[in-house]
């Protein structure tokens, strides 16, 4: 792991800690606006790449889970971890692996024809969203003792959402990708 | 610390440098033992380059290079224990979020124990007069402050050269004025690239690097006249 | 973001200061005995003695004298979404189901939130470096890598947002607000140039 290697996950983990300190982006006609935080988690696979990415999440995780500030909302501390959302935080390391690894493998990286575009979404979508939703669904269902379908159907109403961020998700990383490539590590 | 040395300061013979694919520096041949070493030229003319061949952050793709007597083709570590680098901006140069835990980064570096790099860290900021400024955090400091704490966590390792880049440009005039007299007080050894070309004033001598090549080697008075007169052409 | 005087993200933390026994016991016990209890809270299915641990968090909380402001900041959001998650689960499944929830994670959040306020930070990453030591094999691990990145986050994490209300203003100047794009691609394009540089300077002065 060269030197480079670790200030690129350090700065994306403060680039996250920071998307959660600016306000949410409103979206017309979905009822809660869009924390720039999750984008960020997504944005840590598709930019830097399965390790990197993944251990950027970490390195804010463990800050989180330090007592710092840094979820949106000026959050922090061991309770959230503990607590509903735990889940998902977990979550967030392996989908940005995941995000990550489906970009080294399926494209190249200043790749960003419409090909790209397609695969940049399919894994925004799969990382950023079924990878998070499944440890944080089960950690729900196992904290309330309801079952995991019930969980599921409750989550729904957060796709639509959650699909606005995979677009912007794939947006931004081909905004980024066509004036600094970077190869994926 | 002596500067009359029998071995020259820096001793390049026949060096070539490329990055990216892309050839920077050509046919480099200088010798050198002077204190105070200005490097000057177009933006894209090799400076930058060839400062970070100084402190082992590069080395060369061709032919020979040997700091302080050590030779980058072998003996990188000891260039980098024995030159100090500063850069333009220190936004990237200080690493750590308070200011003692920065400077304290050579010294762990050095392996220096853990009581003497405390006495070490309050006598540098001393120095300076930046005693006050210990345990704050650095996004709160001034663009000036920032350069002092970025020269002092190098001074702090007790280099016996040290390399500036560009230190002034992104300082005001009264800042600028402070880092000038503080580099000119220092007893090491000098190598200063810069456009500010006042500050090579009351220098020893000075390089002017023109497409990745030394394109005239002088006293600062007539090195720099040249190279206004192929800036003005 | 509340600034105090230094005004260090360190500042920001929960910690608060103070000499009870949860103070002064050391980071990894801590952190132990929280892993244990959410174990233990769920295999305890009797409603009474869940009552009574949920007293005792309260208890504990007391002691610890957490300020009711910073009580308030810490707990309201967590304990509504408790409350929430064990309406839902009464819902679906029973109240008996909905009360042990609430019990249970109101606990747990309480005792994790008495963590986190008698912890300091840099206890906190001592700890995690010497959790890593043992596995100091693996080629990236290293005490002092890991260090080292969790400093320099700390570093700029204020940089970076302060480049985000820069860019913010500027986008706004020219009606861009409503984009996040706008805001973003540059964030991070600007942020990630400076990596050259960066990694420059720690090779400079790291030298081991």
């Amino acid at each position: 792991m060269a030197t480079k290697d670790i200030v690129f996950i350090a700065l994306f983990a403060a680039i996250i800690a920071a998307l959660g300190l600016l306000p949410a982006i409103p979206v017309v006609g979905i009822p809660a606006p869009i924390t720039a935080q999750t984008l960020g988690v997504m944005l840590a696979g598709s930019i830097l790449g399965p390790k990197r990415g993944a251990l950027a999440v970490l390195v804010f995780l463990v800050l989180v889970l330090a007592g710092l500030p840094l979820l949106a909302g000026g959050r922090g501390g061991v309770e959230h971890f503990i607590g509903n959302s735990g889940g998902f935080l977990v979550g967030w390391f392996f989908g940005a692996y995941v995000i990550g690894f489906i970009l080294k493998n399926f494209i190249s990286d200043s790749q960003v024809n419409i090909r790209a575009h397609f695969i940049i979404f399919i894994a925004c979508f799969l990382g950023g969203i079924c990878v998070v939703y499944l440890p944080g669904i089960l950690w729900i269902a196992r904290n309330t003792g309801s079952s995991i379908f019930d969980v599921y159907l409750g989550s729904l109403v957060f796709i639509p959402g959650d699909l606005v961020k995979a677009v912007i998700a794939m947006l931004v990383t081909v905004a980024v990708r066509r004036v600094y490539p970077i190869a994926l590590k | 610390m002596t500067l009359i040395s029998k071995n020259p300061v820096l001793d390049f013979s026949n060096v070539n440098l490329v990055r990216n694919d892309q050839p920077v520096l050509h046919d480099i041949n200088v010798t050198a033992s002077e204190h105070r070493i200005g490097i000057i030229g177009a933006n894209g003319s090799g400076k930058s380059s060839f400062a970070r061949l100084l402190n082992g952050l590069l080395t060369p793709t061709d032919g020979r290079a040997k700091i302080l007597g050590f030779d980058l083709a072998d003996a990188v570590k000891d260039v980098r224990r024995n030159v100090g680098f500063v850069f333009q901006n220190p936004d990237n140069q200080i690493v750590y979020p308070i200011v003692s835990e920065d400077i304290e980064l050579g010294l762990k570096g050095l392996n220096v124990p853990k009581d003497q790099r405390k006495a070490k860290v309050e006598e540098i900021l001393s120095r300076f007069g930046l005693l006050h400024l210990k345990d704050r955090s650095v996004h709160m400091l001034s663009g000036g402050e920032k350069q002092m704490i970025a020269l002092s966590s190098v001074l702090v390792m007790q280099p016996k050269m040290i390399v500036f880049d560009e230190p002034t440009t992104l300082l005001d005039l009264r800042n600028r004025n402070a880092i000038a007299s503080t580099i000119m007080a220092l007893e090491q050894y000098v190598v200063l690239v810069t456009h500010d070309l006042e500050l090579l004033s009351d220098f020893d001598r000075v390089l002017v690097f023109d497409e990745g090549k030394i394109a005239a080697d002088d006293t600062p008075k007539a090195a720099i006249s040249w190279y206004k007169k192929k800036m003005a052409a | 973001m509340v600034q105090k005087e230094d005004g260090g993200l360190m500042d920001l933390s929960f910690y608060l200061p103070g000499s009870s026994v949860l103070h002064r016991m050391p980071t990894w016990s801590k952190f132990f005995l929280l892993i244990s209890f959410s174990i233990l809270f769920y295999a305890i299915e009797d409603l009474r003695i869940l009552a009574v641990i949920l007293a005792a968090a309260i208890a504990l909380v007391v002691y610890v004298r957490v300020p009711v402001r910073r009580l308030k900041a810490m707990f309201l959001l967590p304990l509504f979404m408790v409350l929430l998650f064990s309406i839902f689960s009464a819902f679906v499944n029973d109240l008996n189901a909905g009360l042990l929830t609430f019990f249970r994670l109101t606990s747990l959040v309480i005792i994790a939130a008495c963590v986190t306020v008698t912890t300091r930070i840099e206890d906190f990453m001592a700890f995690i470096e010497n959790l890593l030591l043992p596995l100091s094999f693996i080629p990236f691990i290293k005490p002092k890598t890991v260090s080292l990145t969790l400093s320099l986050t700390l570093r700029f994490i204020p940089e970076i947002f302060k480049l985000g209300m820069d860019i913010k203003e500027a986008q706004a100047a020219r009606g861009l607000n409503s984009n996040p794009l706008a805001l973003i691609v540059p964030l991070i394009v600007l942020t990630l140039k400076r990596a050259d540089d960066i990694s420059d300077a720690i090779d400079a002065r790291m030298l081991d």
